[in-house]
């Protein structure tokens, strides 16, 4: 974004014609402001956004930028599926209030469990039952071929798949207690 | 809710209680149509929730029978199942808003994904937006085995559980069955080279208790005989006896190391051929089994189906198979021996064989996954190699040198310190394995050589005693490393036997029809089509296609353009609905003649490893030179060929490396030329190349086309000016159908792509000038 910003800047003529296109220029990225919007639920309990000064949106999309490194930051806020409204980058500013609906709607939308406690990883034909203890409850479920659905993220990272097409997060085998890493560390 | 049949095949069983709960409760329905189970509750925790689905609305209710929602369908305005992130949400449009109506893990994403398209569909149906009622054809993703019931991989798996570790030893010995000969005959040799051994250690016996007692007195020697008189003056039998313990024991040696390369020549020309038979069936059932067999999995683990797991079931049989049988007998052989000499002395010796046997198992296992960690992080520190050699320029561009040596730094520094964790618990525990296995030969060192001193027993068999037991613990000590040895092989032999397992794309129960010429007239009539059944790609296409025409598929990208290529060439087969090829249904055409008619050109060509003629005539080898010429010059390709210093014998290299990409897409419009398909597919043929070369290729594309039905995908619009009609497709549904005229005049959505890119255009021409 900043590159082409400046580039712009060079080209003038570039700017005359982007300002006569539209107002809502898809060049640049909007970044939005925290203490300007405001999240509401409606009666039917769809998250509802509102920007002051602007409009209301009646239905927001929530979705992180970076998932996996930074989950509580950059949050893109789209109208739909394929229009952003624009980024949140420190929801953390938000009103409580409004931050609890964000925190709902991203829950909803990143179901990923977190695997906090491993009780039994139990082969059977090449298919492994891993018993487990998630932040959404305790969990069975089918593995097929550790090798290829266990994947690893630097630095002690692993994400486990299911035969169902469920994935699950480990965020660090490293402090995962004994008992627990016992159970997997020969499939690391 | 009122028209379609009841669904059978129902989803999940409400309980009674649940049922009965609602029952009590004061909501207005007749009739449960059905009810399917979530595993997740709205509070994002796992647990249950039941969606509902009456004659007049759809209910959820939390596993205690609590209603969530209930909403009516007059008030729903669509429905659909939302994909997030390692989840899924049902989600009602209704004319009071948006409602996230149930979440549901992946588990359960087939059937939901299914419920949102039927009511989908039975909305639209209601609405006359649609001129059939649905039909209820939920099918389960899942397959169970049929006789366990055990969870499958995929329709084409067979079961793990039934496919018994013997039974695959059995069917190895299926293949060993043509040479039976040699098998016996390896056997015998295993056996007789095993008795022999037992041999060398009894002489050693005699040798001690018999023979090496004798005190032979030098007698002096005569000088009035001669020096051979001498000789014979002093020999005594005993000599005679000891030349001939030696001579049996040189004998024994001789025989035995004869008998070794009879063995290893055996076995080495029965497990090459037992493993080549082996490999050459799994690679001929593969060139038969349905594309979706390879969706599943990744080209990786094909070739390593062929090539790793063959060689190390290969190696298996080589090695192994003899080391092992040997072993075995050894063992059994010794114990016999050890008994009949002693039983006493061979029921000690039995005490650290539980010691040796869990110990080696325990050391083995741990020293395994610990050589298996360290290799993992040494190929991690190749792929870092790799990385950044390949990309050498890249990382010189940006000066980011000292980063990716940090980068391998940090790598190597992991590889360093997991290979040297391994070796370390090696080099720890290695010695006191050892010292365990020579326990028992001290155990017979001081109950022996007790017995000897009280005069129960020889020195020689105390001796041989020991020999034979040294003999005895080596198996022993190899027996955990074996075993899994073993059990990886057949690891390897089960994933062989499961691709021959698998189901063939098309089984030919004598239904197929065949035809031989086909006229090239294709009818789509309400298909339907997903990747996995509940995610559909292409729904409810229809379009009747003449033999000869030639069809533009228009669409942005990911509309389902490919896919509806994929499912003409049968890689796929529809859902729902149907597709006629000259009015039979693809499924009963014979697959040999269909795909005999079909001709393919795609955007990066793929071509073989060999001459240019060979790779024209990839489809008929026994196309004469002629016709070779004829092709490649139809296809503007002669020319460029000529100028080449082989000629039509250059080779064309790995993925026709040595060729631009110009030249190898005229290569393969050569290809497709000489191959004369009915039907032919044109899949972004020209989007890789300049204008120039483009101009060059629609020339030859339009000569392909003449009198052939042909598909063709193209993002450049202006491509397809020779198309009869466009067929536009828009998120899986056929939206417009017409010639560009046609649609042009509608001013829909073809209209609005063709003005977008003739702006893109526009602006790339203003650029150019800005340039020059």
């Amino acid at each position: 974004m900043q590159n082409k910003d400046n580039t712009d800047a060079q080209i003038p003529e570039e700017q005359t014609i982007e300002s006569k296109t539209s107002e809502t220029d898809n060049s640049k990225q909007r970044f939005l402001n925290a203490s300007d919007l405001t999240f509401t639920r409606s009666p039917a309990g769809t998250a509802r956004l509102m920007i002051k000064d602007e409009v209301c949106h009646l239905r927001v999309v929530v979705r992180r930028l970076m998932p996996l490194s930074n989950p509580e930051q950059y949050i893109s806020l789209a109208a739909d599926e394929d229009t952003e409204i624009g980024v949140l980058v420190n929801p953390s500013e938000l009103t409580k209030d409004s931050l609890k609906i964000l925190n709902e709607e991203l829950d909803k939308r990143y179901f990923t469990p977190t695997i906090q406690k491993i009780y039994q990883v139990k082969e059977q034909f090449g298919v492994h039952e891993w018993n487990v203890k998630t932040e959404r409850g305790r969990v069975t479920f089918m593995v097929r071929g550790l090798n290829q659905n266990i994947k690893q993220a630097p630095p002690a990272r692993l994400f486990v798949s299911d035969v169902r097409g469920n994935r699950y997060d480990i965020p660090d085998y490293r402090k995962l207690d004994a008992k627990s890493f016992h159970q997997i560390k020969r499939h690391l | 809710m009122s028209t379609a049949e009841t669904p059978t095949g129902a989803l999940d069983t409400l309980p009674k209680s649940i049922e009965d709960t609602l029952n009590t409760l004061e909501i207005e329905f007749n009739e449960i149509r059905f009810a399917v189970r979530s595993d997740v509750i709205s509070s994002g925790t796992f647990g249950e929730e039941w969606f509902i689905l009456t004659d007049v609305a759809i209910i959820t209710v939390t596993g205690s029978g609590e209603v969530l929602h209930y909403i009516p369908y007059k008030s729903v305005l669509a429905i659909r199942a939302e994909i997030v992130v390692d989840a899924g949400l049902l989600v009602l449009e209704t004319e009071e808003g948006t409602v996230d109506l149930i979440r549901y893990s992946n588990s359960c994403a087939p059937k939901f994904g299914f419920v949102a398209r039927y009511i989908g569909d039975e909305i639209d149906y209601l609405k006359g937006n649609r001129d059939e009622p649905p039909i209820w054809d939920y099918k389960i993703e899942e397959h169970h085995c049929k006789s366990c019931g055990l969870l499958l991989a995929d329709e084409y798996s067979p079961c793990p559980a039934c496919t018994k570790k013997h039974k695959i030893m059995l069917r190895i010995i299926n293949y060993v069955k043509p040479y039976r000969g040699r098998a016996l005959l390896f056997m015998g040799l295993i056996i007789s080279g095993t008795l022999i051994n037992l041999i060398p250690p009894y002489f050693t016996k005699i040798l001690i208790d018999d023979i090496l007692q004798f005190n032979i007195t030098t007698p002096v020697p005569d000088e009035q005989t001669t020096w051979l008189g001498n000789i014979f003056r002093g020999f005594q039998p005993v000599l005679l006896a000891l030349s001939i313990a030696v001579g049996v024991l040189l004998t024994v040696q001789l025989i035995s190391v004869v008998l070794n390369i009879f063995q290893s020549r055996v076995s080495a020309w029965l497990s090459f051929r037992i493993s080549a038979s082996i490999r050459a069936h799994v690679y001929e059932h593969l060139h038969n089994l349905s594309i979706r067999f390879f969706d599943k999995r990744t080209t990786g683990t094909v070739i390593s189906h062929i090539t790793e797991d063959s060689e190390r079931l290969q190696h298996f049989l080589l090695d192994g198979m003899s080391f092992l049988s040997t072993q075995v007998f050894m063992l059994f052989g010794i114990g016999t021996v050890l008994f009949l000499m002693n039983w006493q002395l061979a029921f000690l010796i039995l005490i650290p064989i539980p010691l040796i046997i869990l110990g080696g198992g325990w050391f083995y296992r741990t020293v395994r996954s610990l050589f298996h960690r360290a290799w993992r992080r040494r190929s991690k520190l190749f792929d870092v190699v790799n990385d950044s050699v390949s990309g050498i320029r890249v990382v010189r561009a940006f000066g980011q040198q000292t980063s990716e040596v940090n980068r391998f730094d940090d790598a190597n520094t992991d590889a360093r310190d997991y290979e040297t964790h391994a070796e370390l618990i090696w080099a720890t525990y290695y010695p006191p394995l050892m010292f365990a296995v020579s326990l028992g030969s001290l155990i017979v060192w001081y109950y022996g050589g007790f017995n000897v001193i009280g005069g129960g027993m020889t020195l020689g068999t105390l001796m041989t005693f020991l020999i034979y037991l040294n003999m005895f613990y080596s198996p022993l000590r190899y027996i955990s490393p074996l075993i899994n040895w073993a059990s990886r092989s057949m690891t390897a032999a089960e994933r062989l036997f499961e691709v021959i397992d698998s189901q063939p794309e098309q089984s030919d129960n004598g239904n197929l029809k065949a035809i031989p010429n086909i006229s090239g007239e294709v009818r789509f009539h309400n298909m339907t089509f997903g990747y996995d059944s509940h995610k559909p790609v292409l729904r409810d296409i229809n379009l009747h296609v003449q033999p000869g025409e030639m069809i533009g598929l228009v669409g942005h990208s990911g509309a389902g353009k490919s896919t509806l290529i994929n499912l003409i060439c049968r890689f796929y087969t529809p859902d729902s609905g149907q597709l006629q090829i000259d009015g039979e249904d693809i499924n009963q055409i014979d697959l040999k003649d269909l795909r005999r008619q079909i001709g393919v050109v795609l955007q990066d060509p793929y071509l073989f490893t060999g001459t240019i003629a060979e790779n024209i005539a990839y489809a008929h080898p026994d196309a004469t030179m002629e016709d070779i010429i004829t092709a490649a010059k139809a296809a503007n390709a002669h020319d460029f060929i000529v100028k080449f210093p082989d000629g039509y014998d250059t080779e064309v290299g790995e993925r026709g490396g040595s060729l631009s990409g110009g030249e190898r897409q005229r290569i393969s419009i050569a290809r497709a030329i000489l191959h004369n398909p009915r039907i032919l597919i044109l899949d972004e043929a020209t989007s890789s190349v300049d204008v120039e070369t483009e101009k060059e290729i629609q020339q030859a594309i339009d000569r392909l086309v003449q009198n052939r039905t042909t598909f063709a995908i193209a993002h450049r619009l202006s491509t397809l000016r020779n198309a009869d009609r466009l067929f536009v497709i828009e998120k899986g549904k056929g939206v417009e159908c017409g010639s560009h005229e046609e649609l042009m005049d509608k001013k829909g959505i073809y209209f609005k792509l063709v003005e977008t890119q003739r702006e893109a255009a526009n602006i790339r021409a203003e650029t150019q000038v800005v340039e020059r």
